[in-house]
């Protein structure tokens, strides 16, 4: 049950983080050069995020 | 659109990012938790709230517990979350949020959410919209602008239908500035173009694809990009012209004339016409999947001789910036009689013309007046009255038509003090026929004197 659970949170960080990672992407092409830096360094933060959530994925799977 | 103040309630950074980009040209604050978001919605005054479910790593969706407080300020709350099931979904309804959207849109949801915001706020100003912007005090009137304001921040194709002059171009250009769309209001009349013409008009050139391209131009359609592209007359559309738009409307790419490299352009259609539509299809004049790419939603407009209440308050309007006006008692019951066939384009045209006379306006003068604004060169306008086509049936077609010309000629004659050479000429008619027209009916003998 507390897998599920556990399961279940991590799903909805993944959708969460990945809508957010597919909202950036397409607004790249409008930013500026300083926006996009940061933009880019937000992206990949939340590209670890979403490698950190697959592999407790991965292990809950065991 | 004017600067809202918006208080978005996010946790994740790059989400808020994508925020403020999206929210740019507004005010926005940024809570990323419970406390701060409560703080801030207790403290500030926002328009409109954009509120995710989750807010930390193991939140149990707080989001949903701010949705009361910002209900009871007046808040617009709007949830954009990653959990749409519907035990959330409905939960957030039901705590207060106005719209739910799912994360992973924002390009597109923001904008019709900001346009959605706006719009609201314009239905609450409508009594100023049907004095100012499209005027009317038509209960039925009012009832369909509002009702097509629904659908002006939505993708959905709308069909305006009505005689010539009742405001079908200035009702498009509502819905185009009620939707959101970044682009331009580009306005292209069907009928006024030849085949080739229009599909160049529509589609632009490249130089040298025909006689006479001497440069690349771009068409309406590339010129409607992110807007709104309005079709007049689209009734008047060939059905090879159909074809080829269809596809573009389809698949929003096309080719301009002389250029096999495609283009595209994300344009709104809003259509108009005013023949039947039905009668069009069943003549196979216009094809039925056309017709269904463009009618999304219909509204009709009522010609003005069925809103008699809006003739005195149009006039008000056309002579607002210039001379103020005063009718007789006679004038106006006349004015509130007439058919006006033309419809706000013929009442705007016997402004301009009465607008020159003196004092207070007689029944004579706008007699005078509404004989010359009446645009009877367009072969759409009808001609025809009731009482006329009752005479017709009664009488038969040429019984009627010659007491027609009689009361034409007489009148003609009165206004010219008998004098029958002016009348002639003015009616474009022989001496025969006036000697033979004022003998049947004038009781003179008919004779050239």
């Amino acid at each position: 049950m507390e897998v599920k659970i556990e399961a279940g949170k991590l799903l909805h960080d993944l959708e969460s983080k990945t809508a957010s990672l597919k909202g950036a992407v397409k607004l790249l092409r409008e930013c500026q050069p300083d926006e996009r830096r940061e933009m880019l360094t937000l992206m990949k933060t939340a590209a670890q995020e979403i490698s950190s959530c697959l592999t407790e994925l991965e292990k809950l799977d065991g | 659109m004017h600067k809202l103040k918006i208080l978005v309630i996010e946790d994740d950074k790059l989400a808020q990012a994508v925020m403020a980009k999206h929210l740019v040209a507004h005010s926005v604050d940024f809570a990323d938790n419970k406390t701060a978001a409560l703080k801030l919605i207790k403290n500030g005054s926002y328009n409109l709230y954009f509120v995710d479910l989750k807010l930390g790593k193991d939140d149990d969706f707080s989001g949903l517990t701010l949705l009361p407080s910002i209900k009871e300020r007046g808040g617009y709350a709007v949830v954009m979350s990653s959990s749409d099931d519907e035990e959330t979904v409905n939960k957030a309804y039901a705590f207060g949020c106005r719209d739910f959207y799912v994360k992973g849109n924002e390009s597109e949801n923001v904008a019709l959410i900001l346009a959605k915001y706006k719009h609201g706020n314009t239905l609450k100003n409508a009594e100023d919209i049907f004095s100012t912007e499209f005027i009317t005090r038509d209960t039925e009137t009012r009832q369909a602008v509002l009702d097509a304001f629904k659908y002006a921040p939505t993708g959905i194709p709308l069909l305006l239908l009505g005689p010539s002059g009742t405001g079908k171009t200035r009702l498009a250009r509502l819905l185009h500035e009620r939707s959101g769309r970044e682009g331009a209001f580009v306005a292209i009349n069907c009928s006024a173009y030849t085949e080739d013409l229009l599909e160049a008009e529509l589609f632009g050139y490249r130089k040298g694809a025909f006689t006479g391209a001497q440069e690349n131009r771009k068409g309406k359609l590339a010129q409607a990009d992110r807007g709104t592209l309005f079709l007049d007359e689209i009734g008047s559309m060939s059905h090879n012209m159909q074809t080829k738009l269809l596809k573009a409307i389809e698949e929003r790419v096309f080719y301009p004339v002389g250029s096999d490299k495609p283009e595209h352009s994300d344009f709104r259609i809003i259509s108009a016409t005013l023949e039947n539509l039905q009668k069009l299809i069943s003549n196979g004049k216009l094809r039925f999947d056309f017709f269904q790419r463009i009618h999304g939603y219909t509204v009709s407009l009522k010609p003005l001789c069925q809103r008699k209440d809006d003739i005195f308050p149009l006039i008000a309007s056309l002579t607002k910036t210039g001379k103020r006006m005063s009718f007789s008692a006679d004038a106006k019951a006349f004015l509130l009689e007439h058919k006006w066939p033309g419809n706000i384009r013929e009442l705007k045209k016997f402004v301009e013309l009465v607008s020159a006379s003196e004092g207070v306006i007689t029944l004579a003068t706008v007699q005078k007046y509404l004989v010359q604004a009446v645009s009877c060169e367009d072969e759409r306008v009808s001609l025809l009255t009731d009482t006329q086509y009752a005479c017709a049936l009664k009488l038969g077609l040429s019984e009627t038509l010659d007491r027609m010309a009689w009361e034409i000629i007489s009148r003609n004659l009165q206004e010219n003090d008998g004098n029958k050479t002016r009348t002639m000429d003015q009616l474009k008619i022989s001496t025969r026929a006036l000697y033979s027209t004022i003998k049947k009916y004038g009781g003179e003998d008919g004779s050239e004197n």
